[in-house]
């Protein structure tokens, strides 16, 4: 390549932008990442409180071991959770099977503890715990 | 740049004392009327400074919550707000919101006598208290659990406030690869400055040292990642003396005698470069167009700003994955900084110097504070410094939900 006297601003803008976009999408996936965990967060301790009420009432915690939607549809139904609640991967409120969800609820034996954990989409690495054990908090 | 470093810190002191739940003048001024405004505190207390309309100290504020997690009422821990007067005298706590039981948590709240029982005592009263009976602070009847985890929390965030108070130390500690850095620059020095030729006739055995020690064995290399670290927490003055002293002469060097030591003389991966270029035949290479080495440029600038951006928002994003630095630390490399390496060095092969040249935003900073030296014209490359100034203050002063939902 020679080195040109003159200049063109056109490739030069989109040379620019090119960079740009290629930033961008460095960008992207972090921000979009961090924009689900901070709904996940929210969603968790919205269904946090709601398993505390419904311990309170029934003096147990759900007996059955059950994924995200399940859990929240039943939380719902008995009136323990004051406002829906919203998939954080999908945006949609909770409870569409086909939606994805990456909640679970776990329970002992006895229905005296409670586990819910969030796996990172598409593996089996914790992502949150939130337990009646050890793990009681998000901070 | 100092603008710049300034907002970072503030904004990670902001965030380390008010974590996921910040503290409003709103809560305080039911507890402190007069409150007008609260300010970081980032010494050990790590709480708020409340500040009247005159900007006058009047109180400090601190929350319990994340210092007091473990510390669990029925099903969780509370998170408490604590309020003292300017004469460090509590005027009131609140219990603001809590992992722990609602119906539980809302008895405490309507409890004033339980509320009021840390009013009028100093931080160290409160730091000393080992039995809360003894104390006369006393449970809620019907949400013990919940309130005594409350009033324990309140105590222990007291008592670590005191306790950090009564531990700053220095611990100033030289280790032998301060000495290294240190004699590492002051060589680098000798080089840059020494022009003569019985002085140079051995720089490159001083290049070749820089690859070998500075870079695969000590792994120092200014770094992005490395700056950006220090500028969200501090500058390890006491831990690292020697490393703090090489940043720093790397910036100011340049500044006082416009002699780019740091990248000129100094800095591994360019003087791998520049031994690729010793290497290869001159025919080999290629020049980039005007145009091209505009578009070229413009890459650390816009690097800088996803720096800005990873920091402002606390992105999971590993800034060390942008620059070829951490590459030399071989075994504990990340694939995307050796992938900049080995492509930044390939580059080189054909466009001489390519990386420094238009890659590098550390190179960029360094060059930047450069060309500031005794200059009094408004250059293109103080507008980009404006630029990237605005776009921290925007980040700064913007919440961050708006970014991230």
């Amino acid at each position: 390549m020679s080195e040109k006297k003159t200049s063109s601003p056109s490739r030069r803008a989109s040379g620019l932008l090119l960079v740009t976009i290629g930033i961008t999408i460095l960008l992207a996936g972090p921000i979009l990442d961090m924009r689900t965990e901070r709904k996940v967060r929210a969603m968790l301790l919205q269904v946090q409180e709601a398993l505390q009420r419904y311990h309170i009432d029934e003096e147990i915690y759900p007996r059955r071991m059950q994924e995200g939607g399940s859990l929240v549809a039943l939380l719902e139904d008995e009136g323990h959770l004051e406002t829906s609640v919203l998939n954080p991967w999908s945006g949609e409120r909770y409870g569409f099977e086909a939606d994805p969800d990456y909640l679970s609820y776990r329970t002992d034996e006895l229905a005296e503890t409670y586990e819910l954990i969030v796996t990172f989409p598409g593996s089996e690495e914790v992502q949150f715990r939130l337990d009646s054990t050890k793990n009681r908090s998000l901070e | 740049m100092i603008a710049i470093a300034w907002l970072i810190r503030s904004h990670h002191d902001r965030i380390r004392v008010q974590g996921s739940w910040p503290i409003t003048v709103g809560e305080v001024r039911e507890l402190l009327p007069e409150a007008h405004r609260l300010a970081v505190d980032s010494g050990p207390k790590q709480g708020l400074r409340v500040l009247d309309a005159d900007g006058n100290q009047i109180g400090y504020a601190m929350r319990t919550m994340p210092h007091a997690r473990e510390i669990i009422g029925y099903s969780g821990p509370t998170d408490v707000l604590v309020v003292f007067d300017e004469k460090d005298k509590g005027v009131g706590i609140s219990l603001r919101h809590s992992y722990d039981t609602p119906s539980h948590v809302d008895d405490v709240k309507m409890e004033f006598l339980f509320l009021e029982s840390w009013n009028g005592r100093t931080m160290q009263e409160i730091a000393d208290i080992t039995d809360l009976g003894d104390a006369e602070i006393y449970a809620v009847s019907g949400a013990t659990r919940t309130s005594e985890a409350a009033a324990e929390s309140v105590n222990y965030r007291v008592r670590m406030t005191k306790d950090a108070e009564a531990t700053i130390d220095s611990g100033f500690s030289v280790r032998w690869q301060d000495f290294v850095l240190i004699l590492i620059l002051v060589i680098g020095a000798v080089f840059a400055f020494l022009k003569n030729k019985s002085v140079q006739k051995w720089r490159w055995i001083y290049s070749l040292t820089t690859i070998g020690v500075l870079g695969l064995w000590m792994g120092d290399l200014i770094a992005q990642s490395l700056l950006v670290g220090w500028v969200e927490s501090r500058i390890p003055w006491s831990a690292t003396p020697g490393l703090v002293i090489f940043v720093a002469a790397a910036f100011l060097i340049p500044w006082f005698t416009k002699q780019p030591i740091y990248c000129q003389f100094i800095c591994p991966h360019g003087n791998l470069q520049r031994w690729t270029m010793k290497w290869l035949p001159a025919k080999w290479t290629k020049r980039l167009s005007k145009d091209d080495k505009w578009i070229g440029k413009s890459i650390p600038v816009l690097l800088l700003a996803l720096v800005i951006a990873v920091s402002f928002l606390q992105l999971d994003f590993d800034l060390a994955g942008i620059e070829p630095f951490d590459a030399y630390l071989i075994k504990s490399a990340g694939i995307a900084t050796i992938v900049v390496a080995v492509i930044g060095i390939l580059l080189s092969l054909i466009f001489p110097m390519a990386y420094c040249k238009y890659g590098c935003p550390t190179g960029w900073l360094l060059e930047f504070v450069r060309r500031r030296s005794g200059k009094d014209r408004f250059s293109g490359r103080d507008w980009i410094g404006v630029g990237l100034l605005g776009l921290a203050v925007a980040l700064y002063l913007i919440p961050q939900e708006v970014f991230l939902g």
